[in-house]
């Protein structure tokens, strides 16, 4: 657990808030991971990822809020109207338009200038790609205002470095959770990622590659069944079904989920160096291989699961769904039916940032395991 | 990204450079071919005395076989190898040289492209190394690329084939006695020579001048303009890569040999994340790697097999570089 220490300590300590604070560039607030970090930074700001995974806080914001809208956006959003912490010194907001709860979000915000990137329907559609793009460019042009730095070529260049710099790193650690070599847990793996939100991206990729030189000579994790978690984000600290099952002897060797692996997971490959390509591979980064609910495209999520399913040597998959997410409710089956091939099983598991369920979510984990056990001897 | 593929081509296309180009300025000797000779028994010079484009090198090659890549009869001094396989088709058809001596040379042009298809335009061609040198030195301005709409992808991508056959439909014709004495037959000779950029770029760069324009009648001058526009095209290969290769009819020729030859791209699907890196990196805009979710191989026809998308794909072994089925390099 120590070897986790340094992101543990930046994402339950208030040191990172205070880091900010004592620094002059604006910090612009993100949500989801479509807009991209390396247009940001570029762009003179300090990315922060407000994304929340806060039980409280959604209850809170049911006043302003309908209350059929899922925990995540609740959760931010109670958190967003009590600015407090880094909510308190947000520059802007930027919310890409994913959802219905997302798209309406701006509407209940105050206090804080939001920006409003749209996406496309399809990431297959014609265009699609061109319509983000401008909306990237829009975006870069939205923070330079604020920041009166213009995202240019070298600076755009330095940004999508590091941003490569920091999804080699994680590669690195997830090397280091295939079969025969799983040396780190799926809890302390979300713990990492969840740093990543607010962090400093050189001192974060720093820290991550210590800390994966640190595992590779780490002794392995005890056997157990290899689980793979997909689905909807277990935001920080709603993570408790990892330490459930972690708890129980069992292994979260893979995940496909926009909050941990899918963030860090994709580099940023430009065909050459100069400003306008270097802007549209930052752009197609942040669409193109993200496995969103929100696109009518499904394709890549199953091809995704499956292809984490044989690298990761799974052998069970937790359906993760938030309680009134349609969005990913209506892939549950489509993944279940894509596993049934690999002869892999597939729990679903529906909750919401409450704890109640927790005893019923054991007793229903006890059994998959049970079964996954027997499959596999 | 690792770079390793793309710096291994630079070095063999410069090697191929300075061979194909200036090999004849270093031997200059004339080995001759292994084959017979390829002779019509008439004298060339009677049948088209004014063959403007020929008087060029006058000289002869060091080894007088044809290579499927731009190894032009116009490289100065007579150059390495004799010409392209194109040239080798449609002199030959004009002609009327007996097959008997030409299927040598079309067996040995056949086993080359079965080998390799267009991996000879991504890493041997001279008159690609140019162009990517063009678009090297673009890049070092900082000038960005342009990006031809699917249309104009399509209408190249068309285009080259009817090049093609045109030209050799071309050579088969100007030899009909109908012809004979118009003057037609004459300024037709070897129609994609003439319009072909290898003409007027190669000369020059081994310090001879090619015959720039031909305004002796109608049809010679329409050529002349056509051959500057294709020069045109060529020079707009510094904006875009590898633009000429898009529509060199060599090319689709060989292309004819990018399914079902020994190079092969492959994909496995599984590990592919749609990212659309292969895309972006490609140089002639090929979409097949990143559309295709279902084919294992996903070699397009107009892919020089230049290999950047296998080194830039972020997934381990999502794309391989097949040769024989055994391979070469994977992402």
């Amino acid at each position: 657990m120590s070897a986790v220490g340094y992101f543990n300590e930046i994402v339950t300590t208030d040191r990172r808030v205070r880091e900010l604070g004592e620094q002059d560039r604006p910090i612009v607030g993100t949500m989801c991971n479509f807009p991209p970090d390396a247009v940001i930074l570029a762009a003179g700001a300090v990315p922060v990822r407000v994304d929340a995974g806060d039980f409280a806080a959604a209850g809170r914001a049911e006043e302003f809020i309908p209350r059929d809208v899922c925990p995540v956006c609740k959760s931010a959003a109670g958190l967003l109207a009590e600015r407090e912490g880094i909510r308190g010194k947000l520059a802007l907001l930027v919310i890409p338009a994913v959802c219905d709860a997302k798209r309406k979000l701006p509407s209940v915000v105050n206090g804080v200038p939001v920006h409003v990137m749209q996406l496309p329907v399809s990431k297959r559609a014609p265009g699609a790609e061109h319509l983000w793009l401008s909306e990237v460019e829009r975006l870069a042009e939205r923070v330079s205002e604020i920041t009166r730095t213009k995202a240019d070529r070298p600076s755009l260049r330095a940004a999508v470095e590091r941003v490569n710099r920091r999804q080699r790193a994680f590669r690195g650690l997830l090397a280091l959770r295939r079969p025969g070599e799983t040396k780190i847990s799926g809890m302390d793996t979300s713990v990492v990622v969840a740093a990543s939100f607010l962090d400093d991206i050189d001192r974060f990729t720093d820290q991550l590659e210590r800390l994966v030189a640190e595992l590779r000579n780490a002794p392995a994790l005890p056997d157990g069944p290899r689980l793979m978690v997909t689905g909807a984000p277990m935001i920080y600290p709603n993570v408790r079904l990892l330490g459930l099952v972690e708890s129980m002897g069992a292994h979260v060797v893979a995940d496909s989920t926009c909050s941990c692996t899918d963030r860090l997971y994709n580099p940023i490959v430009p065909q050459e160096w100069n400003l306008r390509e270097l802007m549209r591979a930052s752009a197609e980064n942040t669409l193109l291989p993200t496995t969103c609910p929100c696109f009518t495209d499904i394709d890549d999520r199953l091809n995704r699961v499956l292809h984490f399913v044989e690298e990761f040597g799974v052998q069970g998959v937790i359906y993760h769904n938030l309680r009134l997410c349609t969005l990913f409710q209506f892939e549950t089956n489509a993944v279940r039916e894509a596993l049934q091939g690999s002869h892999v099983p597939v729990l679903e598991l529906q909750t919401d940032y409450s704890a109640e369920d927790t005893e019923q979510i054991r007793t229903r984990l006890q059994a998959f395991l049970e079964m996954v056990v027997s499959r596999r001897d | 990204m690792n770079r390793k593929i793309t710096l291994t081509r630079r070095i063999v296309q410069t090697a191929f450079f300075a061979v194909l180009m200036y090999g004849a300025f270093v031997v200059p000797k004339h080995f001759g071919s292994p084959f017979p000779e390829i002779d019509s028994g008439v004298p060339r010079t009677t049948l088209y005395p004014r063959d403007r484009i020929l008087w060029v090198s006058g000289q002869e090659s060091i080894i007088d076989l044809y290579l499927p890549v731009l190894a032009c009869r116009f490289i100065a001094r007579g150059g390495t190898f004799k010409s392209c396989a194109l040239h080798v088709l449609s002199e030959n058809l004009t002609w009327k040289t007996s097959w008997k001596l030409l299927i040598p040379h079309l067996t040995f042009l056949a086993i080359l492209s079965f080998l390799f298809a267009r991996a000879w335009c991504g890493w041997v061609c001279p008159l690609g190394a140019i162009e990517d040198a063009m678009s090297w030195l673009r890049r070092k301005l900082n000038v960005a690329p342009w990006h031809l709409s699917a249309g104009w992808q399509a209408f190249l991508g068309n285009l080259r084939h009817i090049l093609l056959w045109l030209s050799l439909v071309i050579a088969v014709v100007i030899a009909l006695p109908i012809f004979g004495g118009t003057g037609v037959n004459d300024a037709l000779f070897l129609f994609y020579c003439q319009l072909c950029p290898s003409r007027l770029v190669y000369p020059p760069l081994g310090g001879v001048n090619p015959c720039w324009y031909d305004f002796s009648n109608g049809v010679t001058m329409f050529m002349s303009f056509v051959g500057w526009g294709m020069l045109g095209v060529f020079f707009l290969s510094f904006m875009v890569p590898r633009l000429w290769c898009r529509l060199c009819a060599v090319g689709a020729l060989l292309s004819y040999f990018n399914r079902g030859g020994l190079m092969s791209l492959e994909k496995r699907h599984r590990a592919c994340t749609s990212c659309g890196s292969c895309r972006r990196v490609c140089p002639i805009q090929i979409e097949r790697v990143y559309l295709d979710r279902e084919h294992r191989i996903v070699t397009d026809s107009q892919c020089t097999l230049c290999l950047r998308c296998v080194e830039a794909c972020p997934e381990k072994g999502c794309l391989t570089a097949k040769f024989a089925g055994l391979r070469l390099t994977e992402s």
